[in-house]
């Protein structure tokens, strides 16, 4: 009976834990954006001909954390 | 190569409210060192889940130690990737017409500001500290005319060549004017 209720307790905690894991997942897609749109406004106002990598880098970068975020929800 | 501190007439780069007929002549950022800290802090940190996975209890399952994982490694690579856009967007640019410091913090601050090279009165260089002077990397101060406005090169590679280079410029355009 303890086993069974102990068992449960650890199983709750799991999942708060997961839920935890996906809010914050969720938030860091928010901060993954907002980098895109800062490298968009740094390289308006100091044009380099790095331009283009930043913006792949920050949009790869935006694509991850979504992809991290969707393979977290299946994976929990 | 975008690593260095001090570019001489560089090629492709403009700048927001560029005259048409400017010329940039240097720019100037923070030394490449100064990213030392978060650089190996970061180094550190990719070996963490390597030491704390041992300690994770049974009852979480295979799937979310994966999910988790791969989340530490984007906040990494993340906070990294916006580390390096504050340094490599954190410049001084010195046309033949004015002095420019841009600035970014974080995310959701941006200032730029400007002063035309005739208004430049005093420029003084400073290196202190083990740091500064093992690497030579220091802070160059621009004071200009009229209100107390003082642009701060801190930071650079240099420092007493950067002062140099700045109060040549500056004397030539107020000898042709």
């Amino acid at each position: 009976m303890n086993n069974l209720i102990f068992t449960d307790l650890l199983r709750s905690y799991g999942n708060v834990l997961a839920i935890l894991i996906l809010v914050l997942e969720f938030l860091y897609i928010i901060f993954a954006f907002l980098i895109t749109r800062q490298v968009k406004l740094l390289n308006h106002s100091f044009n380099t001909p790095y331009e283009k990598t930043f913006k792949s880098i920050a949009w790869i970068h935006l694509l991850a954390s979504i992809g991290v975020f969707a393979l977290s929800i299946l994976l929990f | 190569m975008f690593t260095k501190s001090l570019l001489e007439n560089p090629k492709n780069i403009t700048y927001e409210g560029e005259d048409s007929d400017e010329q940039i002549l240097y720019v100037l950022r923070q030394s490449f060192l100064v990213n030392i800290p978060w650089v190996l802090l970061m180094g550190v940190l990719v070996f963490v889940p390597f030491f704390l996975f041992p300690f994770i209890p049974s009852f979480i399952s295979d799937g979310f130690r994966l999910g988790s994982l791969l989340f530490w490694y984007l906040i990494i690579f993340g906070y990294s990737f916006q580390k390096f856009l504050n340094w490599f967007f954190n410049v001084y640019i010195i046309s033949n017409k004015k002095i420019v410091d841009v600035d970014f913090h974080g995310i959701m601050y941006k200032n730029i500001s400007e002063a035309p090279l005739k208004s430049v009165e005093d420029v003084t260089s400073t290196v202190k500290g083990a740091f500064g002077i093992i690497f030579n990397i220091g802070d160059v101060y621009v004071q200009t005319a009229g209100e107390s406005r003082e642009f701060e090169f801190t930071h650079v590679d240099t420092p007493s060549r950067v002062r140099d280079l700045i109060s040549d410029l500056v004397a030539r355009k107020k000898h042709n004017e």
